[in-house]
């Protein structure tokens, strides 16, 4: 069977993941943050009686391999993976994007545009003719509003029927510059390279001196080399430029050309828009970090009052079922377990992730994400990172798992050793849902905002101390602050709904089986073994209960278990009865802080390797043992 | 003729002309590739306290950039005289 692939590419924050979220039915992710699709996403789609598989890949900039984002997408184009390409173009920064648009044209490959946000741009007085654009380059161009699903079927419609027919011309410069290109063509033309990569394409790559193109020339033909210096070095002298600000400045050159000639642009009101009226209050010096605090706890308590009222809905019903069945024959600790499993999933950890979710999807759609990046900038620079660094940590609030595919972002390696480190520390959805589940309820709300706020100082205290150790330039903030969107309801809710569906598939049944086997494991009194080899951790170090050792065990698989398997374990849900204050914050603390859950240690390994892995695996065992040894002399002084 | 300043000197509200762009290959080409190019009038929208980035506004293409202290020191830009249509 093969089915038509097409792939969406276009510049961050162009409205790709939108599109691809309209007619994909939210299988991939989007928010108002430039380059949230770090890996692709992709989803069958039917028209009419035709289906395709639709891929969105990552917003980039241009068509360059410094960035792994740019890296994944130019090399899938590359590997001619999809059959047609819809390049979509934010009409609000047309010319721009254009720029974008000429470098894929120089892939020669099957090519539309889709000209999205159409209205926005007439708002800003920028009226284009797709007609005229779609003449003066040769390719299909459509115009749509993705966020209303406006002339989105008519996009993939055309795009269907073009796509056997329409392969995009590589787009001409100046004389010197073709020049040069011929020169570099002729040389490299029998090269086996040649064979996978367009010929014209490659020599522009190697005529910008493209870092990772002249290195596979020197590969396979080393001699090659020098001749195309010397072709660079005639380019430098005839424009007294750099040789990448040359062939840029062609483009750019070219992408104004063709504006002025498809775009009228009427003039922009004076007034201060909007957007600059808000952005005065949200990235005040001041004002900004007093909002960027409310905005951060308010979004914790928030997520307590909605998750503890739910919680509280459905706790006493399975309550009530799970009595109803213990110790009723052999097959109790099965039915036990299978309700015991099904309650820690909807009665613990769904309340709480439901408001958590919905807000951090608010936030991100909203474009709040930019701003709170450059507003902690300069002191990310202290810990020796910068600005972007904050975006994964925030997407980690939610799970840890995108919030290190998140990281991919970061340009300078070392910056993105310490961010992946640093993102497995933050407390994930299900790491508040004990946090709130148990500290918030029984110690107040208070305790909890403290226990968060700790983190981020360990986390500050922990980055800083590495950058001490690991001294090196960070390569500095340069980030686009998008307008302010705002999102629809319904969109918001689909974002959060596809994410829960995550947690229903994947973690459910871990869930489930894990409690399944922990009432066999009770049933066999194999539980005492665990719980005797954890007990000098647990009783000695930590003075909980011997009974909590499984759960910690488990917890390893998911961090949502050690609450789930808490109240199996202990046998109530009355957790005040068998644990002291002292012992919920130690048990807390030092769950919020030990290794990362199996998900999160297997895209560190795959995003970062072995040596970042294990870095965080000893980090947050060690900072959990010290941090909950430290608790307890805490909850001796305050609590009781 | 004007001496040439870079992005950290003007003051918070100026706008000025890109007159050339300095670093290396790769912090050319992400300048140029993120869409600030020589000729382009910009502005500066804001600057956060403590060294921290500044908020730039590209008036010919009409987007937003933070960019980190460092990196808007090696950006020169001149400012155009009154009155002056480029």
């Amino acid at each position: 069977m093969s089915k038509k692939v097409i792939a969406l590419v276009g510049q961050p924050n162009c409205g790709k993941s939108t599109l691809f979220n309209v007619v994909a039915g939210y299988k991939a992710s989007t928010g108002n943050f430039p380059g949230v699709t770090v890996s692709y996403a992709e989803s069958p789609v039917t028209l009419g009686e035709t289906t395709f598989r639709l891929v969105d890949l990552p917003g980039i900039y241009s068509l360059s391999t410094r960035e792994p984002a740019e890296r994944v997408t130019l090399e899938y184009l590359l590997r001619k993976e999809s059959h047609f390409v819809i390049n979509v173009i934010d009409a609000t920064t047309m010319s721009r994007s254009l720029e974008l648009t000429l470098q894929l044209m120089e892939l020669e490959l099957p090519l539309m545009i889709c000209l999205n946000m159409v209205d926005e741009a007439e708002k800003k007085g920028i009226f284009i003719d797709p007609k005229a654009l779609e003449r003066e380059l040769g390719i299909p161009v459509m115009t749509t509003v993705a966020s209303k699903g406006w002339g989105v079927r008519e996009l993939f419609v055309r795009a269907l029927e073009v796509m056997d027919e329409v392969k995009a011309k590589p787009p001409q410069y100046s004389l010197h510059v073709e020049r040069e290109i011929g020169r570099v063509e002729s040389f490299i033309m029998n090269l086996k390279l040649a064979k996978r990569i367009p010929l014209r394409f490659l020599a522009l790559k190697l005529l910008e001196g493209d870092e990772y193109f002249t290195s596979l020339v020197r590969e396979e033909a080393p001699h090659l080399i020098p001749e195309i210096e010397e072709c660079i070095n005639r380019l430098v002298e005839s424009h007294g430029q750099p040789p990448e600000m040359v062939i840029s400045g062609e483009r750019h050159a070219l992408a104004m050309h063709l504006f002025e000639r498809v775009a009228k642009v009427t003039a922009r009101a004076e007034a201060p828009s909007f957007r600059e009226k808000l952005d005065a209050v949200v990235m005040h010096p001041i004002l900004g970090y007093i909002i960027l605090a409310g905005v951060f706890f308010g979004l914790l308590y928030l997520t307590f009052f909605v998750g503890s009222f739910l919680a509280d809905q459905v706790a006493g019903p399975f309550d009530r079922l799970t009595q109803l069945f213990q110790g009723k024959g052999a097959w109790s600790p099965f039915v036990v377990g299978v309700i015991q499993g099904i309650a820690g999933g909807v009665g613990i950890v769904l309340p709480y992730l439901i408001p958590l979710l919905f807000l951090l999807s608010l936030l991100e759609d909203i474009g709040y994400l930019p701003r709170a990046a450059f507003l902690l900038d300069g002191l990310m620079h202290r810990m020796g990172l910068h600005g972007k660094s904050v975006i994964p940590f925030i997407l980690g609030y939610g799970c840890n798992v995108p919030s290190i595919m998140a990281a991919r972002i970061i340009e300078s390696p070392r910056d993105r050793f310490i961010t992946l480190l640093l993102a497995s520390l933050i407390p994930c959805s299900a790491r508040t849902s004990v946090i709130l589940g148990l500290q918030a309820k029984y110690l107040g709300p208070l305790w909890a905002m403290a226990l968060y706020l700790v983190n981020i100082l360990v986390l500050g205290f922990v980055g800083f101390l590495i950058s001490r150790f690991h001294k090196e330039e960070s390569p500095g903030l340069i980030l686009e602050i998008p307008p302010y969107r705002l999102p629809t309801f319904a969109s918001l809710w689909k974002k959060t709904w596809h994410r829960l569906k995550d947690f229903a598939i994947y973690a459910w049944p871990i869930i489930l089986a894990g409690s399944i086997v922990l009432e066999v494991l009770t049933y066999l009194h194999v539980d005492k073994v665990i719980n005797t080899l954890l007990a000098p951790l647990t009783v000695w170090l930590l003075g909980l209960p011997v009974a909590v050792g499984v759960t910690l065990f488990f917890g390893i698989f998911r961090k949502e278990l050690t609450l789930i398997m808490l109240f199996q374990a202990l046998g109530t849900f009355n957790i005040q009865n068998v644990l002291t204050h002292t012992q919920i914050l130690v048990f807390v603390v030092f769950v919020t802080f030990y290794i990362p859950c199996l998900s999160t240690v297997a895209v560190l390994w795959r995003e970062g390797g072995w040596k970042v892995t294990w870095a965080s695996a000893l980090l947050n065992t060690s900072l959990a043992l010290v941090l909950a040894f430290l608790a307890r002399f805490v909850g001796m002084a305050f609590l009781h | 003729m004007k001496v040439n300043k870079n992005l950290c000197q003007l003051a918070v509200g100026q706008e000025a002309v890109i007159v050339s762009i300095g670093g290396g290959h790769g912090f050319r080409s992400r300048i140029l590739s993120m869409g600030l190019h020589l000729g382009d009038r910009i502005k500066v929208l804001r600057a956060s306290p403590f060294r921290g980035p500044l908020l730039i506004e590209n008036l010919d293409q009409g987007f937003c950039l933070a960019l980190g202290r460092g990196m808007a020191a090696k950006v020169l830009v001149k400012i155009p005289e009154e009155g002056a249509s480029e």
